[in-house]
C-alpha cells in the first residue's frame, strides 16, 4: 500500500487567523480519501497547499514524492483538481476548454474521444456560460482527469446538485477510482463521504478530529445502533434486555426503543419471534457520519443533504 | 499553450463586440469633435502643430491608454474574481502565457481604435501626413508594450473586476485630460505640464508627435516607456505566478 500524500504538522496562519492548525494525515494509493467538515474548517486551504496554490506556514508534505510549494509545476502535470471556486470565461465553449486545456499534457489529448467519454459531446459548442451547474460540474471532472493523472482532488463536487445530478457524479468518482486514480474528496455532505469514501478525516476548526474508515468512525463515535417498532399487547423487556449487545430499552405507550450495538439487531427480531410477538414498522437505525460529527463537535453539520 | 491562449483569448473578444466598440468609441467621438473643432488653430498652445494633428496624436495615445487602464486591468480582475485564473494556475497555465496573451489582445484592439481614428482624420478632415510613419509606429508599439505592463500588473492586483474599473477610470481620465485630452495643455500652468509629461500617457504622446512633426524618434520618451513595459511585465508575471 503506497503512501502518495504524507501530511506532518501542516500549519496555515494568515495575521492572527489559524486557517489550518497541526493536520496530519496519510492518502494510499488508489483510494478515495474524504476530507470532511462544515464550511469553514480548513478544508479547503489544505487541499490546496497540496496542490502548490497556497504555501505553507509551517509543517512537512509531500505529494507523490515532490514538494508542492517548490515543484509545483512537476506537480501539476501528474495531479488533476477540480476546485471549488471556478469558473472558466463564459463564452468559452466547451470543446474550447478540452482543446485548451488538453494543450498542457503529452501526448495531445484527444479533444473529442475526451467529450465522448464524460458525455459532453452534445455540448461541445455550448458556451460555458449556459452550462447548468451538474454539466458544469462534469467538464470540471473530464479537466482534471485530462492526462491520467496519478491523483485527483475533488473539492466540493456536488454543491448545488440536484439528487439525481449528485448521484451521477457519485457514479463518476467511482469511475475515477476503479481508473486506478487516486481521490482526495472534500465535502461538507455526511452522505457523500460515507457513501464514496474509504477513509474519512473529520475537520473541524483547522484540526483533524478523527480519521478512519466510515464504518470505524460511526462504530467508535457514532453511537448506538436504535431499533424501535411499535407493538399491540405485553412485551417482556428483560427477554430483550438479555439479547446480545443490547444497553438499553424503552417502552412509551406502544412504540419501543432498543439502542445498542450492530450485533442487536438480529438478536431483537429472533426474540420477539420467539415470544410470538409480531411488531409493526420494525425500523433498524445505523449511526451515521453526522451522528460521528455531533458526537466529536457538539453541533450538527452545516449543509445537511439527507437525500 | 501561448500561443493557443492567445488565439482562444482573441476568439472569446470578437464573441463579446460591445467591449470592442464601446471601450473604443469614447475616444473616438471625443477625438472627431476636438478635431472639428480646433483644426484651424495652431500655436504653442497646441505645441506648436496644426490643431488635428495635435489631437489625433493625443487620441492615438488614448486609445492605447483606455486599453491599458480599463480594459486589460477590468478583464484580468474579472478572470481573477470569477475564479477563472485559479482555474488556469491549477491546471499550470504559465503567468508568462497570461501576460502575453492579455498584451496580445490590447494589441489588437489598440491597434482596431488607431486604425479608425487614422481613417476617420484623413477621410474627414484630410489630416496631413506623418514626416515618418516609421517612427510613429515604432513609438505606438512602445506605448502598446507599456501600457501592456501596466495594464497586467494592475489586473493582477486588483482584487475585483469593479475595483479595475474604478481605478483605470482615474487613472485614465486623471493624465489624460492633463496631456490634451480636453483643454490644450498650453491653457493649465507650467508645473502641471511639467508633471503630466513624465506619464506613461504623457510619454506615449510625446514619442508619437516627435516623429509625426519632425520625422526623428523621441529617444527618453522610448527608453522610459520600454522600462516601464519590462517592469510592469515583471512584477505582473510575478504577481501572477503567486496567484
Amino acid at each position: 500500500m503506497d503512501t502518495v500524500i504524507s501530511v506532518d504538522h501542516l500549519r496555515k496562519t494568515y495575521a492572527d487567523v489559524v486557517a489550518v492548525d497541526d493536520v496530519s494525515f496519510n492518502v494510499h494509493h488508489g483510494e478515495i480519501f474524504g476530507i470532511l467538515g462544515a464550511n469553514g474548517a480548513g478544508k479547503t486551504t489544505t487541499v490546496e497547499i497540496l496542490q502548490g496554490l497556497r504555501a505553507p506556514t509551517g509543517g512537512r508534505l509531500e505529494v507523490l514524492g515532490l514538494d508542492p510549494h517548490r515543484e509545483t509545476d512537476r506537480l501539476r502535470r501528474r495531479l488533476g483538481a477540480q476546485l471549488q471556486a471556478s469558473a472558466l470565461p463564459d463564452r468559452l465553449r466547451v470543446a474550447e476548454a478540452v482543446r485548451l486545456f488538453g494543450r498542457l499534457h503529452t501526448p495531445r489529448v484527444d479533444v473529442g474521444a475526451t467529450l465522448e467519454a464524460w458525455g459532453l459531446d452534445r455540448l461541445r459548442d455550448r458556451p460555458f456560460g449556459v452550462l447548468s451547474g451538474g454539466e458544469r460540474q462534469r467538464l470540471f471532472v473530464a479537466l482534471a482527469l485530462l492526462g491520467d493523472p496519478d491523483i485527483v482532488v475533488l473539492d466540493e463536487l456536488t454543491t448545488g446538485l440536484d439528487p439525481t445530478a449528485r448521484r451521477a457524479t457519485w457514479d463518476v468518482v467511482r469511475q475515477v477510482r476503479a481508473g486506478g486514480t487516486t481521490v482526495v474528496l472534500v465535502t461538507h455532505f455526511m452522505d457523500e463521504a460515507e457513501s464514496l469514501c474509504d477513509r474519512v478525516a473529520v475537520m473541524d476548526g483547522g484540526q483533524i478530529v478523527a480519521c478512519d474508515t466510515p464504518r470505524g468512525l460511526t462504530a467508535r463515535l457514532g453511537g448506538p445502533v436504535t431499533i424501535t417498532f411499535d407493538v399491540t399487547g405485553r412485551l417482556d423487556r428483560t427477554t430483550l434486555l438479555a439479547v446480545p449487545g443490547v444497553d438499553s430499552v424503552t417502552i412509551d405507550a406502544a412504540q419501543v426503543t432498543v439502542a445498542g450495538q450492530s450485533v442487536a439487531a438480529a438478536g431483537v427480531a429472533v426474540a420477539l419471534a420467539e415470544q410470538g410477538i409480531r411488531p409493526d414498522d420494525y425500523r433498524t437505525r445505523y449511526p451515521t457520519l453526522e451522528d460521528v460529527f455531533l458526537s466529536l463537535t457538539g453541533r450538527p453539520p452545516s449543509g445537511r443533504n439527507r437525500t | 499553450m501561448t500561443g493557443h491562449l492567445t488565439w482562444t483569448e482573441l476568439k472569446l473578444l470578437v464573441r463579446e463586440p460591445l467591449v470592442l466598440i464601446l471601450s473604443l468609441m469614447f475616444p473616438i467621438l471625443l477625438m472627431v469633435l476636438l478635431v472639428t473643432a480646433f483644426r484651424d488653430h495652431t500655436g504653442s498652445v497646441f505645441a506648436d502643430l496644426d490643431g488635428d494633428v495635435f489631437y489625433v496624436t493625443a487620441y492615438l495615445g488614448a486609445a492605447v491608454a483606455v486599453m491599458g487602464f480599463m480594459g486589460t486591468p477590468t478583464h484580468l480582475a474579472g478572470y481573477r474574481e470569477s475564479g477563472v485564473l485559479r482555474r488556469f494556475r491549477a491546471a499550470g497555465v504559465g503567468a508568462p502565457a497570461l501576460v502575453v496573451s492579455q498584451t496580445a489582445v490590447l494589441a489588437v484592439l489598440a491597434v482596431v481604435g488607431a486604425a479608425a481614428m487614422i481613417v476617420l482624420a484623413y477621410a474627414g478632415f484630410n489630416l496631413a501626413a506623418p514626416a515618418s510613419i516609421g517612427g510613429v509606429v515604432a513609438a505606438f508599439a512602445a506605448g502598446v508594450l507599456a501600457f501592456a505592463g501596466i495594464g497586467t500588473f494592475l489586473g493582477s492586483v486588483m482584487p475585483s473586476a469593479r475595483a479595475a474599473q474604478g481605478l483605470g477610470l482615474l487613472l485614465f481620465l486623471g493624465t489624460f485630460l492633463l496631456v490634451g485630452g480636453g483643454p490644450p495643455p498650453g491653457v493649465l500652468p507650467g508645473v502641471v505640464n511639467d508633471i503630466a509629461a513624465w506619464t506613461p500617457i504623457g510619454l506615449l504622446i510625446d514619442a508619437i508627435r516627435a516623429p509625426w512633426a519632425d520625422g526623428a524618434l523621441d529617444g527618453p520618451a522610448m527608453a522610459v516607456l520600454v522600462a516601464i513595459a519590462t517592469v510592469g511585465f515583471a512584477l505582473a508575471t510575478r504577481r501572477l505566478r503567486r496567484t
